[in-house]
């Protein structure tokens, strides 16, 4: 995320510190760790309501903090997940948002 | 200043809110709850002035906790506003019909969150108003019922006490018990002008239909 976007962020988000920006990805990362995890066994396990719920969470939490990959996928997941029911789906979209998550962890 | 309750299962959107709520111009006191249970428990200890909620959280959703908030009337004026990623009319219906005064829907912007909290706080403080001041006008014109009610009745007592006084003599048995009624008679004389003397409350001249009392509120008093 380079300078400007994140700038237009903060105003988005109401003038909101960059500090307490950084400080509720911290832990966005730490909360989605698990949820991830959840998710792919949810998925697995073809509890598609749960994989819903998990996926409606990080659509949210993703979405409010503009992470928008994330945020995109989560929601298609979600979607799938309700409606869908195509675990060959869920497992592939699964696999991008684990990539965009490493990629958020790395910075 | 006004405190908001912030009910959202995930930290971080409810840290978000929390955050954008105490950054606003207006300044707001801002208290969290994990969880619907959380937000009844919290609700009659903390008073809120508003509510903020999520729609999915485990065990009890925001459309059960808003329900339960419009079915008891000590809480039922709080205005709930829903803040949630369920973006389909059927959950907005949903949500009115649980009792929600508005929905917002995430991801979140803080403009219209500011904009929306503001708009529900200041259509409660004119609820309120309006609440009191027909409360005001009720208790005036009952407060002048009663004035006209027993004061006709009370001047009819004391014409006809005058006209006994009058013809009765020194001696008369019955002058004791007359003299004790009308000492009755002067203490509720006496309440009544205290009522009349009263701001709220003043008599007219009684012409035709017109009303007997006239109520001059003194509203700079």
């Amino acid at each position: 995320m380079d300078k400007a976007e994140k700038a237009k962020i903060l105003e988005e988000l109401g003038g909101l510190d960059e500090a307490d920006y950084d400080s509720l990805v911290t832990d966005l990362i730490v909360q989605t760790e698990k949820q991830l995890k959840d998710l792919r066994s949810a998925i697995s396990g073809g509890n598609f309501d749960t994989a819903m719920r998990i996926a409606h969470s990080i659509k949210g939490s993703s979405g409010n903090l503009r992470i928008k990959k994330m945020y995109e996928i989560a929601r298609s997941m979600e979607t799938e997940a309700k409606e869908g029911k195509d675990k060959a789906a869920l497992s592939a979209a699964m696999d991008l948002l684990e990539a965009e998550f490493s990629a958020l962890k790395k910075g | 200043m006004a405190k908001i309750l912030v009910v959202d299962d995930d930290p971080v959107s409810r840290k978000l809110i929390a955050k954008v709520l105490d950054k606003a111009e207006k300044g707001y006191a801002v208290v969290e709850a994990d969880s619907g249970e959380k937000a009844l428990e919290l609700v009659p200890k903390e008073a809120p002035s508003l509510i903020l909620l999520d729609v999915l959280m485990p065990n009890m959703d925001g459309f059960e906790v808003c329900k339960k908030l419009k079915a008891d009337a000590k809480n039922n004026q709080i205005p709930v506003l829903f803040i949630t990623s369920l973006d389909k009319t059927t959950d907005l219906v949903t949500a009115f019909r649980a009792g929600a005064a508005d929905y917002i829907t995430k991801p979140i912007n803080a403009d219209e969150v500011k904009a929306r909290v503001a708009s529900q706080l200041a259509l409660r403080k004119a609820e309120e108003a309006r609440v009191e001041a027909e409360g005001l006008r009720t208790l005036k014109g009952t407060v002048a019922a009663l004035n006209h009610n027993m004061n006709q009745p009370l001047m009819t007592a004391y014409t006809y006490l005058n006209i006994a006084f009058a013809k009765m003599e020194d001696g008369d048995v019955n002058r004791k018990t007359f003299e004790k009624i009308k000492a009755e008679l002067d203490k509720l004389n006496q309440i009544l002008g205290k009522i009349r003397a009263l701001e709220a409350v003043k008599t007219t001249e009684y012409v035709g239909d017109t009303e007997m009392l006239d109520l001059d509120y003194k509203k700079d008093k």
